[in-house]
């Protein structure tokens, strides 16, 4: 542990280029040459008189990576080991797995929606491809443009779905017949009663050559292959990991079913694609180097966008076909150590190396009432207000939301009790004040005894054969861990010389986006975020608070566990890099609105409807570990050393 | 996927592992030697695995391939290169739970892997205990019994089972 980098200096109210008001450009990054374009013109200059001349460094490199997994260094001077840092920038180069292992030649991460954006050089490689194969024919976009989604039928229900359509048909045969009309669009007009069946009809005969379409433009992107075993026409599972894969790589957040965002990409030309998403990673790029937040989410404008807006129009990459035109011009080994110095708009004058930051968490409407009746059927509990975070800066006395975003609060949870069985437990999201002292990139979770064996457990093909191993997707480090790509620890501080007090909440990362969008997503207590928005949170307040960087957290955890006969042990070497704030980050979490008639959550284990059990319900445990997040359990007697 | 070579080889120590780091004698502190320039780590970990209980014929896997075996004294000592990534293990052994572990190679590393006996599944996290068959489908409750917790009293109406129906 030791004393590290702490925030940059930022001019106020200076521009967001040069050193006044960009971040301060580390000795590395103000050495060497960077790319200016001037007059249409592309020329070399040097680093250091880019900055001097009002110029931000907006890094293209390979090793990118946002500023809470950037080196740093120790108090001695020697850099300081981030375990996540070379599988990040492995993932987004499509060179390594989510374990940091080689991934097999071909393969793809696309991993946008879990907060890695592609190199520069991923994209490069995809546009120069995506040149030689369009994937685009009118055919294809005319029949994708008929339709604005396409029915999901799921196989076993095919044939029921086609004897229902039938019978609609014949009715409305039927009934164009007895009115001597010519069409059914007529009989709609004449009928409006049966007009939805008649749109229902037209619809899903425009379907067909949608899905026709889609299942090309599958292909020729090469996520729907003779390996797959699709069957033409039927939304399989073939098509359904399909699908997800082609929004996993244009960052589409809709459940895997072609929706209105996803249909709309399949219509459009590979390279408009391509662009969309070599924006979306300099979006990140350019947020990193003006160390911005603003993002369009409140009132206080949307630096994000304009600062990415005008790098592009600076660099001329104002399109697919300028941005193919760059690529061509450099070649892929250029953008190893690529990069770019633009000149971005002024920076709000509220900024400075230390700003008075809050987040705001307002739990909107909470339910505390069972899901369930008594007979065991599930009620859907309505929201018409999700919870939300908002980010703060105290500007003249008053406080201006700079971001909000929508995020999860806890609810009813499956959870495991000491017999074995699992139960419901309501995990609550904590209440009033608190602090963020301790910010974790590549964090880790360490799965309470509560946690439900089955989900800490997978498959995965090790060196050859498909086995069972413990689940570390969940625990991390790792954008699909429970906590994501970073967490910051709620605590109450401690007083009068006692340590904080840490009930396991956190507000992190989470690929799991689905929780934090759909109507009926929770957590256990946490508040989400989609990775790459939390990623920008925590770098932006690192960035712009007194903070220390502690450095990686060894804890040598081990547990083990019983499933179907054998034992899994999770063996956990780091809790993650640590920074702590200093001064911690206040933090307020709202009670929201208490719906329903329990007003108060239900304590303890509720039996799950239908499930036999050896007894009642055990007591719940009542340590921060077993609450909410979990994660405060203490380092074992691990093995390993 | 795919991953490079490993290197493994039991090796013999021929003494126990915790001897391994030879406590120093006690005696007047040296003064500490001058700041070297620092050493560049190896290119390799050794990830040393042994059993608690250290037992005979312990078989380490690793996917498909059978990496070596662990013995009283005899731990096993792999290389791999470092920072290449996990390996996720197999520890198998006659009479015992069969363990799945991992190891990682930032670091050398010692896996000290808990076999547990068949016999005591019962003591680990995640086993579970039968649910009570229920009074109409199998064994009854002896008649004087209050049911078990958790578990409903028979209806009304229904005979007490005789006291010699229960299982032989």
């Amino acid at each position: 542990m030791g004393a590290g980098a702490v925030s940059p200096e930022i001019g106020e109210g200076g521009g967001a280029g040069g050193a006044r008001a960009g971040v301060v450009p580390s000795p590395e990054a103000t050495t060497g040459r960077v790319l200016v374009v001037e007059a249409g013109q592309e020329r070399w200059m040097d680093a250091q008189a880019a900055t001097s001349a009002g110029y931000t460094i907006v890094d293209l490199s390979d090793d990118w990576t946002p500023y809470i997994f950037a080196p740093q260094m120790g108090p001695d001077g020697e850099p300081l080991m981030n375990r996540y840092r070379r599988i990040f920038i492995g993932l987004a180069n499509d060179k390594l797995d989510e374990d940091g292992e080689p991934l097999q030649p071909g393969d793809k991460n696309y991993l946008e929606l879990y907060g890695i954006f592609p190199s520069i050089s991923v994209l490069r490689e995809r546009f120069v491809a995506d040149d030689q194969h369009p994937c685009h024919d009118q055919e294809s976009a005319d029949a994708l443009d008929a339709v604005e989604t396409v029915t999901y039928v799921a196989p076993a229900d095919i044939p029921k779905d086609a004897r229902k359509l039938r019978k609609i048909r014949e009715e409305l045969e039927t009934a164009q017949h007895k009115a001597h009309l010519p069409s059914f669009e007529a009989l709609a007009a004449a009928q409006p009663a049966l007009a939805p069946k008649v749109k229902l009809l037209a619809k899903r005969a425009a379907e067909k050559p949608a899905m026709a379409a889609v299942e090309r433009r599958l292909t020729c992107e090469g996520l729907l292959g003779p390996k797959s075993h699709h069957t033409a026409g039927i939304y399989d599972d073939a098509m359904r990991l399909a699908v997800r894969r082609f929004q996993q790589k244009h960052m589409i957040y809709e459940a895997n079913y072609l929706r209105r965002q996803t249909v709309d990409a399949l219509a459009r030309p590979l390279l408009d694609n391509d662009y969309d998403g070599f924006k979306r990673a300099m979006r990140e790029r350019v947020v990193s180097a003006a160390s911005i937040l603003e993002d369009g989410s409140t009132k206080a404008g949307n630096l994000v966008d304009d600062y990415t807006k005008a790098a592009l129009d600076g660099l001329g990459l104002v399109d697919g076909a300028s941005t193919l035109a760059f690529f061509k011009r450099h070649p892929a080994a250029e953008f190893k150590t690529l990069r770019a110095a633009v000149k971005l708009p002024p920076r709000p004058a509220y900024y400075a190396d230390h700003m008075d930051l809050s987040i705001v968490v307002d739990r909107g409407d909470i339910w505390y009432d069972l899901p369930f009746d008594d007979k065991g059927n599930f009620h859907y509990q309505a929201r018409k207000k999700y919870p939300q975070l908002t980010v703060y800066a105290k500007v003249n006395g008053k406080q201006v939301a700079i971001a909000r975003w929508r995020t999860t609060i806890g609810g009813w949870r499956a959870e495991q009790a000491s017999d074995g069985y699992e139960y419901y437990r309501y995990k609550q999201s904590d209440v009033g004040p608190r602090v963020i002292r301790q910010v974790v990139s590549g964090p880790v979770w360490i799965a309470p005894a509560s946690t439900p064996i089955r989900t800490l457990v997978k498959h995965k093909a090790v060196n050859g054969k498909w086995m069972k191993v413990v689940n570390y997707d969940e625990l991390g480090p790792g954008f699909l861990s429970a906590y994501g790509l970073i967490a910051g620890y709620f605590v109450v501080p401690g007083q009068n010389g006692r340590p904080d007090f840490d009930n396991g909440v956190r507000a992190h990362g989470s690929s799991d986006y689905l929780s934090i969008y759909s109507a009926n997503g929770f957590s256990h207590g946490c508040h989400r975020l989609p990775n790459h928005l939390a990623i920008r949170m925590y770098s932006f307040i690192l960035q712009h608070r007194h903070m220390r960087v502690v450095g990686d957290s060894p804890m040598g955890f081990q547990r083990q566990f019983l499933w179907e006969d054998m034992v899994y042990e999770m063996r956990i070497p780091s809790r993650g890099y640590v920074y702590q704030l200093d001064p911690p980050l206040p933090v307020s979490v709202l009670e929201g609105n208490i719906m329903g008639d329990q007003k108060t959550p239900i304590i303890g284990y509720v039996p799950k409807p239908g499930q036999k059990y050896p007894g009642p319900p055990p007591p719940a445990p009542d340590s921060p570990e077993a609450k909410a997040g979990g994660g405060a359990a203490p380092a074992t007697n691990g093995g390993e050393e | 996927m795919s991953r490079r070579a490993l290197s493994a080889s039991a090796v013999a120590l021929g003494v126990a592992l915790g001897l391994a780091l030879v406590a120093r004698a006690q005696g007047p502190v040296a003064a500490p030697p001058p700041a070297a320039a620092p050493v560049a780590p190896s290119p390799n970990v050794k990830i040393t695995i042994i059993t608690v209980p250290s037992q005979k014929g312990v078989q380490v896997m690793w996917g498909k391939k059978r990496l070596g075996v662990v013995a009283p004294h005899q731990p096993l000592i792999l290389q791999r290169p470092r920072d290449s990534g996990p390996l996720d293990l197999i520890i198998k052994c006659d009479g015992f739970v069969t363990v799945q572990t991992r190891a990682y190679t930032f670091a050398d590393t010692k896996l000290a892997v808990k076999l547990t006996p068949v016999d005591q599944k019962n003591t680990l996290l995640g086993y579970r205990a039968e649910v009570p068959p229920e009074p109409d489908a199998g064994v009854p409750p002896p008649p004087s019994a209050a049911p078990p917790p958790g578990v409903a009293a028979p209806p009304p109406g229904v005979a007490a089972p005789r006291p010699d129906s229960g299982t032989r």
